[in-house]
């Protein structure tokens, strides 16, 4: 799976799972998660346990760190270092 | 219409702070809500609010209530846990049934104040019904979610979490208090919130209920339907149902629950009327 892919359904579910009135397809890569897009706490966690169902990976207490998590271009790079890990 | 009345509820030592609404017109039952905690509690205010208000304007005397140790009843927190606090909401259900001179009482819980709810429900005599907005099934995974919760709050504000789940849980095996949304959680909340387990106390629990899942997809979780599967074997009437409406105890800001408020007044019609 290409990092592409992880981007697109990254985006599906920050649309869906995070009640955002967005398209996904609006959702730029490098744009800030919580500045531009209005993600905050509560919906990070959201966002966290569905990747870990999506992905079926998990996201260790000690890699939780915003860096992954400032845009979806962060996140997939970092999904996809989860899943080759595991 | 309704009338609105501020109400104090002895409670041995303490005391319970309350908001009664009375309808108007005739009573056709009476009902208690039951809060949920954290910051869950302030979130969902304004929806418990619209919905008293709601069910008043349909017959219904409601009952609002803060548990002892939260909001404006007596007591510290961390001096509370949850057999305290179904322990309130029986005070609350007979001080509901002497004000309001009618048998026919319900509760209604949202979230953790649902799972208390149904696990008082059995303590209360004159109780008809339950209703439960999105209860909390299983609260070992509900802490562990709240956990996580904190962990990410620490990530958003310091750039990465300071702590882990483990370090955490061994705090309070220690006997040291964790903080959770402000609250000073001990190891005696921890161990009655990680010990609910609503399917395992389904057999005993109340006849009619209500239960209703709150999500904008609709969809019915696994978990409340193995909730209904588990009361059904226990004799139980219960009906699960959808609310499509967004998560309101987790959103900061002005929210509206119409189809909620609609659906369960629609259920607690149709059961004062049949019998």
């Amino acid at each position: 799976m290409t990092e592409e892919n992880i981007e697109d359904r990254l985006k599906r579910m920050i649309a869906s799972r995070l009640f955002l009135k967005i398209a996904p397809e609006a959702i730029e890569d490098n744009k800030s998660l919580m500045d531009d897009y209005g993600v905050d706490s509560v919906s990070l966690l959201e966002l966290v346990v569905g990747i870990e169902e999506e992905f079926g990976i998990v996201i260790p207490d000690e890699e939780f760190s915003i860096k992954h998590f400032a845009t979806v271009a962060a996140l997939a790079a970092f999904v996809g270092s989860k899943m080759t890990a595991e | 219409m309704s009338m609105e009345q501020s109400v104090l509820i002895p409670r041995g030592r303490d005391t319970l702070s309350g908001m009664l609404y009375r309808p108007e017109g005739e009573i056709r039952c009476g009902m208690v809500m039951c809060n949920p905690l954290f910051e869950e509690r302030k979130s969902s205010h304004r929806i418990m609010v619209d919905a008293a208000r709601a069910f008043a304007a349909n017959g219904c005397a409601v009952l609002r209530f803060d548990y002892c140790g939260c909001g404006d009843s007596t007591g510290d927190f961390k001096d509370f846990s949850c057999p305290d606090w179904r322990e309130d909401i029986t005070h609350a259900a007979r001080f509901m049934t002497g004000q309001i001179g009618l048998n026919r009482l319900g509760l209604l819980g949202l979230r953790l104040g649902a799972s208390l709810a149904f696990e008082a429900a059995q303590m209360i005599e004159s109780l008809e019904f339950t209703v439960l907005w999105e209860p909390i099934i299983h609260g070992r995974r509900h802490f562990d979610y709240e956990l996580r919760r904190k962990l990410v709050r620490e990530m958003v504000t310091f750039g990465q979490s300071r702590v882990t789940r483990a370090t955490l849980l061994k705090d309070l095996e220690d006997g040291r208090p964790i903080d959770l949304d402000g609250y000073a959680v001990n190891s005696r909340l921890f161990h009655d919130i990680t010990t609910i387990d609503l399917i395992k106390a389904a057999a005993q629990r109340p006849r009619k209920v209500l239960l209703v899942h709150i999500a904008p997809s609709g969809a019915g979780p696994r978990e409340l339907s193995a909730l209904k599967e588990a009361s059904l074997d226990g004799g139980a009437h219960i009906d699960l149902i959808s609310a499509e409406e967004d998560p309101f105890w987790n959103l900061v800001g002005l929210v509206e629950c119409p189809s909620l408020i609609d659906k369960t007044k629609a259920w607690i019609n149709l059961l004062t009327s049949n019998t």
